[in-house]
This record gives C-alpha cells, structure tokens and sequence, in this order.
C-alpha cells in the first residue's frame, strides 16, 4: 500500500520519492531550499521511488542523448546526417531489449557495456562515454554513502 | 433477466473475425502491448517510450483527423501545421494517461492528486446519489477509484463499448472490482439499471462531451458553434431528482493530477422538459468550454465534435 502525505508540498522532495541513489542524496542536501508552493486546495503526494518527474526525465533525456551519441558514431554517414538519423534510430533501439524481457538493470547493464566499449574510442565519442562512465562512479558511490546513512 | 444478466453488464461475445485485425489502431493486440509495456518498462524510461509510440499512433491512426478537427474549433484561426504539434500534445497525453491507469490497474501505482473547487468535490461524496459528469480528459478510470476508495459510495461507470469486439471482451474480462463498469448497449434496460443506483445512493459517472453510437442527444452550442451532446445525464438528473456534479481529471504532469470540480448542475424537474434540459445544458456547455479551452492538450474526443468541420 503506497504511503500518501496530505497537503504538505514540501513531501515533493522527500528522498523515498526519487529512484536513484545519487538523486535521493542531491534532494536531501537540497530539497528544503527547492521550491514548496501548495498551488491547490488539497494535495495528496503518494511516496513512490519513481513518483519525481525530474528525475524521470532526465534521465530518459541522458540515457537517449547517449545512446543517439553512440549510434551516430558508428553511422557511416556525414555529421549532419548522422545527428538527424542517430535520434529516431537510438529511440527505437533502446526500446528493443525491453520487449526481449530486459529489465532496468539489464538496460542499464548494456548503457555501461556500451560506454565501456566507446571509452576507448578515438574521436569525440569518448568524453560522451567517459561522462557516462563517471555519471555511473558517482551514482556508486552515493549509493555506498546512502546505505551507510540508511537514505 | 436480471440486472445481472443484462446485456450493458457483459460485453457481447467475440465473433471470429480475421486474425490481422486484432492489429488495427482499437485491436486487442494494442491492448495487450499496452500490459505488457506498463508492466515491463522501467519508470525512467517511460517518457522516451511513451514519445515514441505517441508519435507512432499520431501518424498511423485515424485519431488524428478527429483532435485536429476539434483544435480548428477550440482554437479558431490555428494554422494546420500548429495544429498538427498540438495534436502530437494531445496523443503524449493520452499515452501517459493510459500508461498511469495500466500501472495503477496491474501494480496499484497511485499518482499525485490535487484538488481545485474541494468544497465542490466534497459536496459530491457527501450526498447520497449523484451523476459525476465529465469529458473525455485525464485519466478518469484512475479518478474513479480515487473516488470510490475516498467516498465509499458505489461507482458506476456508464462506457461506450469497444469497436472491436475481442477488444471489448478483454476489457470486459479486466474490468476492477472497486468499480462497476456498464456499457451503454441497451438505453431503456441500462436507464432503469441507473435510476435505481442513483436512488440506492451510488454514484453513476458518465461522459458528457461526445454522443457515441445510437444514443439519445439533445442541441447544443459549443464554442458558438452547434452540436450535439448527450441527453442522457440530464433525464437521469429530471428521472432521479440527483444533482449533476460537473468534474474533470486534468493531467498537469507526470503522475500528477488534478481533480476541478465545478458547482453542480440542477435539471429543475417541471412539465416543460426542453426549457429545463436547454437550461442544464448551457450550464453543462459552459463548464466544458471552459475546461476544454484551458486543458485542450488533453481533449482526449477522437471524433470530431462537430462533424461538418472534419
């Protein structure tokens, strides 16, 4: 049964909203200096691990702009045309595993091989694989720091 | 025949029919992708996926003709164009809602709800015996619940049937237990069903901005331009002496909705019918406008609502 706060905006930022470690920590340094606006009657906030949009977004935005960064370094094409086609192509792709029974670790499993491989890359490609890599260090790390706190 | 055994209760039994139409834009394949994906998806990726099939069904399904039709009247002087990205809104919309409902439906995940017009809303599960009028917005399976699990009152949900019919017998066999779900195939059978819900205090939800199929309508102006919409709320509303609770499920934002409630419609009961229905329905007519034309990115009418425009 999901826990639900009533009428408290603030509860917007609670840690046990967000999914990953890394988020869950930024929000709890953070969180009592975002924004809390109660801008309705009554508010009923359910605490879910993947309840924050935020979080939701963008990693969905990091985890397409990598992949299309991927795709578009392996494109025998010209720049432009890689940039235009690598976007729909990565979209697509990224979704096929799940339909084969990937799960999130899975997805995220074939992000680092992927980033892994592309790391020693010549050519822009690697620091688009060595963010991915350091983005994935860090998430690691906060998730030692967030069980050593009980977050 | 019982209220039980009445026809509005059961979806009618799928006729063999041939194997690829289960693909078309309202087949059962769709459907099921749908549970599947709902179940599958990793929440952190839904809204790449969510863009993607949204496009997908933007440009492949016959839905499009409908919402771009009704945007040229909402929003007069539109170019087609603007239209057509408006109209992608409306689908992403849709898709999140359908996604929020099949979450909540398969692994109970509730959104975040906000309340606009409260005292409105309480007023509606407070009495005993309404008619919840709403659109064709949001996400009003999953509001449905809410208010049953909020109010206690019985729920009925008065649903056109599916166009096809394996799509219907398979929603019909995942219908929830917390509300009753009845479909308008037999009017006279289904009013009586309705009357007496009312009357034993349940609350019968019905859409109000498209008349789907062979059901009974009444003029109306909309946008200053004429149409019709359903008569069948305000008879119930006359037939029962019940207030008619105008509410709306507004998505605002990833599983974040809003609930306005509107003061409600009272459809005086008096010997001259069509003064009291024009009445109700220009009060009805109203709120929709307003409504519509605020949150018109999540029209969810498929069909276009004044036909000569399409």
């Amino acid at each position: 049964m999901t826990q639900i706060i009533a009428d408290k905006p603030a509860a917007r930022w609670l840690p046990a909203r967000h999914h990953f470690a890394l988020t869950r920590l930024i929000v709890l340094a953070v969180g009592r200096y975002l924004p809390a606006k109660m801008n309705a009657e009554h508010l009923l906030l359910a605490v879910d691990r993947d309840q924050s949009a935020i979080e939701n977004y963008a990693l969905s935005i990091w985890f397409l702009a990598t992949s299309a960064c991927y795709v578009g370094a392996t494109l025998p094409l010209s720049l432009a045309w890689s940039i235009i086609l690598s976007i729909p192509i990565a979209a697509f792709v990224i979704q096929l595993p799940i339909y084969f029974g990937a799960t999130s670790a899975i997805l995220m499993a074939l992000q680092f091989c992927a980033a892994a491989y592309f790391a020693t890359a010549i050519g822009p490609i690697h620091y688009v694989a060595w963010l991915s890599l350091m983005a994935f260090a860090t998430n690691a790390m906060a998730w030692v720091v967030a069980k050593a706190c009980g977050i | 025949m019982t209220a039980e055994d009445s026809p509005n209760r059961h979806p009618p039994p799928a006729t063999r029919r041939p194997w690829w139409r289960r693909f078309l834009v309202k087949g059962v394949f769709w459907r099921k992708f749908l549970r599947f994906a709902a179940i599958r998806v990793p929440p952190w990726i839904e809204p790449l996926v969510i863009g993607w099939w949204a496009g997908f069904f933007l440009l492949w399904g016959p839905g499009r003709h409908g919402v771009m039709s009704n945007l040229k009247r909402v929003k007069p002087g539109s170019s087609a164009l603007a239209n057509f990205f408006r109209c992608y809104r409306v689908f992403w919309n849709y898709a999140w809602s359908l996604s929020d409902t099949m979450r909540f439906r398969e692994m109970r995940v509730v959104p975040d709800w906000e309340f606009t017009g409260y005292k409105d809303f309480e007023a509606l599960q407070s009495s005993g015996g309404a008619i919840l009028l709403t659109a064709h917005m949001g996400s009003y399976d999953l509001a449905a619940h809410l208010f049953a699990e909020r109010s206690g009152h019985r729920i009925i949900m008065v649903r056109a049937p599916e166009i096809d019919p394996e799509t219907h017998a398979y929603e019909g066999k995942r219908k929830s237990a917390d509300i009753e779900i009845v479909f308008n195939v037999n009017a006279s059978d289904l009013a009586i069903d309705l009357l007496h819900a009312i009357r034993d205090g349940g609350i019968v939800a019905i859409q109000g901005d498209r008349v789907a199929g062979d059901i009974a309508d009444l003029p109306a102006t909309v946008f200053g331009k004429a149409t019709r919409l359903p008569a069948g709320p305000f008879a119930l509303a006359m037939a029962s002496h019940a207030p008619i609770h105008p509410i709306f499920i507004v998505r605002m934002g990833r599983r974040r909705y809003r609930v306005a409630a509107y003061p409600p419609i009272v459809v005086e009961a008096s010997r001259d019918r069509d003064a009291a229905f024009a009445a109700a329905l220009e009060s009805w007519t109203r709120v929709l406008e307003d409504v519509i034309g605020k949150s018109w990115y999540q029209w969810f009418s498929f069909e276009p609502l004044w036909p000569e425009a399409a």
